[in-house]
């Protein structure tokens, strides 16, 4: 939640400038090549966040929590208003093999679990006019995820670990701060779904979870413009 | 319930209730007298005699466990092969390029790669490759300190006790896996074995034997008059300290001696000492056992016990055993005589309730008339107490385990109608019955009994199978599921089915899966 914190903040340090920016003179022309650099602009990024999983149930009897952090990149392609974006994530978390009796009773049974999940991510997305005085950009949009799900434990023999990959989409909904000509930095949410990826067995059967998406909000430091 | 031995006659191996048939010269029990009828003489005695294997159930070609694993293939992905193909491990001398590549080429490998923890390369190698012959082509090469297959391990938890190799009733439920996860729960764990007593201290006690029939017309017995029987601890059931809170409800006092042997045997499935080279395996190794004399047996009848094994004696039980701390109580015993057991039911309930798993043998009477164990089939309606059939070697139901909708669970009990005598039994250590049962012989040989003298015997029952459910639910309490109710949903969810799909009379929920139960639920899988 850090990274959210300092986000926020930036965008309420951006406020007082767009008060100034509403005071000045109107400048159509100017404004207008100020919402969209010429061009094909190729951005990367970096990424950290936190994701509340849909399984929440599973992943807390699990891992002990239903959300965690995530980190990752990407790069950002972007010519006028419309965005192409392509990136990975990591999720990575130990927790313990459980017995979830019924009615929820989860038992954990000291045994170590690791889970790791790294969503690719293709989006695309629409920019809007930038607001308050070319500082913070919106962007919305949707796209294809490619999740990689691996599963190991002690004690496991062929065929216990997990290393699948399902497919799934998200949508998403964003806010870019121009902290530097060459440095933006995004506030973002993000909804994924990735149905049926779970459920067949271990403690997503036991809790009738399917879905290993979630929604994540995430910071991201932009280089370009 | 009890099980079926070569030497002792039906009535020796029944429960109080049919002793109490037998045409039987007055003693304390039925006059109400003599109650204390026996005198611990010495606390101490000799140590108890490890006589081995019983005669009749010597070694027949013992496999050697250590040849296992070369006996199976060794393709790539069977989980017991000896190597994985498609590669090898090869460390140079010389960590250059050029030699690399050489020998890369001399044995037709695809590529190198060298794992980041590693000071040597996997070498990958064409599909069909030999990488034994592949290994011994690289270490004849003087750039190369070492090549090997990349030979496979496997968990390494194989009992060292001598007649381990007679058990197929762990390996059939995967156990050396299990205690892999979890090698015999721990002294914190406390089961108690409601049976015919515990061969567990050693003791001198001083009886009285009357005169008796063993069989209405049968000849009588005479009277020992005053004796003094040896009794030991039974030499592989493991030291006195794991001992806890004995208690003798059928002579009023804290010696729940076996002057049987079920009781023992039952007790070495759930908790003989073991990897200590000494006899045979228990599934829950570690833990404290509190032996509760609830039934009598001949000996106890003859030396006139005052009390025998009615319901209200084994309900007494029950709760003694949930009163002083016990986390799981076995059962081994019953009957089909007569109707429902509320007391026994009542007792269960209320063990259950104080957190003790209640585990009862489901009976012996499926090649019979199939009448339901009465002490037990009531567990369906209680969540934390199971009745258990009992498989032999080949998993699939035991001739003689009673079928019923009360039958929750199956686990090995023997089946030696079909496997045979040795092959087909449940091995435990017990006391010498050529010693012990003397009863058997003619009156003119009846001698005074001893119980200081063991022997392994192949026994088969119901009775077999639940101290394996018993030593299962001990190493599911240590390892985290402690409510009663938990470990029956544990058990059933993860036992493999047998019999008709889903649950069936016979196998309930299916046969005991303790690899798989132990080791529960990842996020996935």
């Amino acid at each position: 939640m850090r990274p959210m914190l300092f986000a926020l903040a930036l965008l309420a340090v951006s406020l007082p400038a767009t008060a100034v920016g509403q005071t000045a003179p109107r400048r159509p022309a100017a404004r207008q090549a100020a919402a969209y650099p010429d061009g094909l602009q190729i951005r990367p990024f970096i990424s950290a966040g936190t994701t509340w999983f849909t399984a929440s149930k599973t992943f807390k009897a699990v891992l002990g929590s239903g959300q965690g952090q995530d980190f990752g990149g990407g790069v950002n392609l972007t010519r006028g208003p419309v965005v192409i974006e392509a990136g990975a994530r990591r999720f990575s978390k130990s927790g313990e093999r459980v017995f979830v009796a019924t009615g929820g009773q989860v038992f954990p049974l000291g045994i170590d679990t690791d889970v790791t999940m790294t969503p690719l991510e293709v989006t695309a997305g629409w920019r809007f006019r930038p607001l308050f005085g070319a500082r913070v950009r919106p962007q919305l949009g949707i796209g294809y995820t490619r999740l990689r799900y691996e599963e190991s434990a002690a004690f496991a023999q062929d065929g216990d670990d997990v290393d699948e990959s399902f497919n799934g989409f998200h949508v998403t909904g964003a806010a870019e701060v121009r902290l530097h000509r060459w440095v933006g930095l995004a506030g973002e949410v993000v909804w994924t779904s990735v149905a049926n990826a779970i459920g067949d067995g271990g403690a997503s059967k036991a809790f009738g979870e399917d879905n290993l998406g979630g929604t994540s909000l995430r910071v991201k430091l932009v280089i370009g413009r | 319930m009890t099980p079926s031995t070569r030497r002792r006659p039906a009535s020796a191996i029944v429960a109080a209730g049919v002793l109490a048939l037998t045409v039987a010269v007055p003693s304390g029990r039925q006059a109400g007298i003599e109650s204390a009828a026996r005198v611990l003489l010495e606390e101490a005695a000799l140590p108890g005699i490890d006589r081995g294997l019983a005669p009749e159930a010597g070694p027949l070609d013992p496999v050697d466990r250590s040849n296992r694993a070369g006996l199976v293939a060794d393709a790539a992905g069977e989980p017991r092969a000896v190597y994985a193909r498609g590669s090898v491990i090869v460390k140079f001398r010389n960590d250059t390029i050029p030699p690399r590549q050489a020998a890369l080429a001399a044995v037709g490998g695809e590529r190198l790669a060298r794992p980041s923890w590693a000071d040597f390369e996997i070498m990958a190698l064409p599909e069909g490759a030999d990488p034994e012959a592949v290994a011994a082509a690289l270490e004849s090469r003087p750039d190369v300190e070492y090549a090997q297959p990349r030979y496979r391990n496997h968990a390494m938890f194989t009992p060292t006790d001598p007649l381990y190799s007679f058990q197929w009733n762990f390996p059939a439920i995967d156990m050396e896996r299990a205690w892999d996860i979890n090698p015999g729960a721990s002294s914190n764990v406390t089961v108690a074995v409601l049976d015919s007593g515990v061969a567990f201290r050693d003791s001198v006690v001083r009886y009285r034997g009357s005169a008796f029939r063993l069989e209405a017309g049968g000849p009588v017995y005479p009277a020992l008059g005053l004796v003094d029987v040896p009794f030991a601890a039974a030499p592989d059931l493991g030291p006195a300290s794991r001992f806890v809170a004995p208690r003798d409800f059928i002579w009023n006092d804290d010696l729940p001696l076996d002057l049987d042997g079920h009781g023992t045997h039952v007790s070495g499935t759930i908790g003989q000492a073991t990897n200590n080279g000494i006899g045979v395996a228990g599934m829950a190794f570690n833990v404290r056992i509190m032996p509760v004399k609830v039934i009598d047996e001949v000996w106890d009848f003859i030396f006139g016990s005052p009390n025998f094994g009615s319901d209200d004696t084994v309900a007494q039980g029950i709760r003694y055993a949930a009163d002083n701390g016990a986390h799981v109580i076995n059962m081994s015993i019953g009957r089909e005589a007569g109707g429902a057991a509320p007391a026994i039911e009542a007792a269960v309930r209320y063990a259950v309730s104080k957190g003790a798993f209640v585990v009862i043998s489901a009976g012996n009477d499926g090649n019979g008339q199939n009448r339901a164990n009465r002490a037990g089939d009531f567990t369906g309606s209680i969540d934390g107490a199971v009745s258990v059939g009992a498989v032999g070697r080949t998993l699939d139901r035991a001739y003689y385990s009673t079928t019923g909708s009360y039958v929750e669970l199956s686990a090995p009990g023997g089946d030696q109608r079909l496997s045979g005598p040795r092959e087909g039994g449940i091995l435990q250590q017990m006391v010498d019955q050529d010693l012990a049962i003397t009863f058997t012989q003619a009156p003119a040989l009846f001698r005074a009994p001893r119980f200081d003298v063991f022997q392994y015997y192949f026994l088969q029952g119901t009775s077999m199978a639940a101290p394996h459910v018993s030593g299962f639910a001990a190493l599911l309490r240590q390892q985290g599921i402690t409510s009663p109710a938990a470990i029956e949903a544990a058990m059933k969810q993860f036992a493999t089915d047998r019999g008709s799909p889903g649950r069936d009379d016979a196998h309930g929920a299916g046969l005991i899966n303790p690899r798989a139960t132990l080791r529960g639920l990842g996020l996935a899988r």
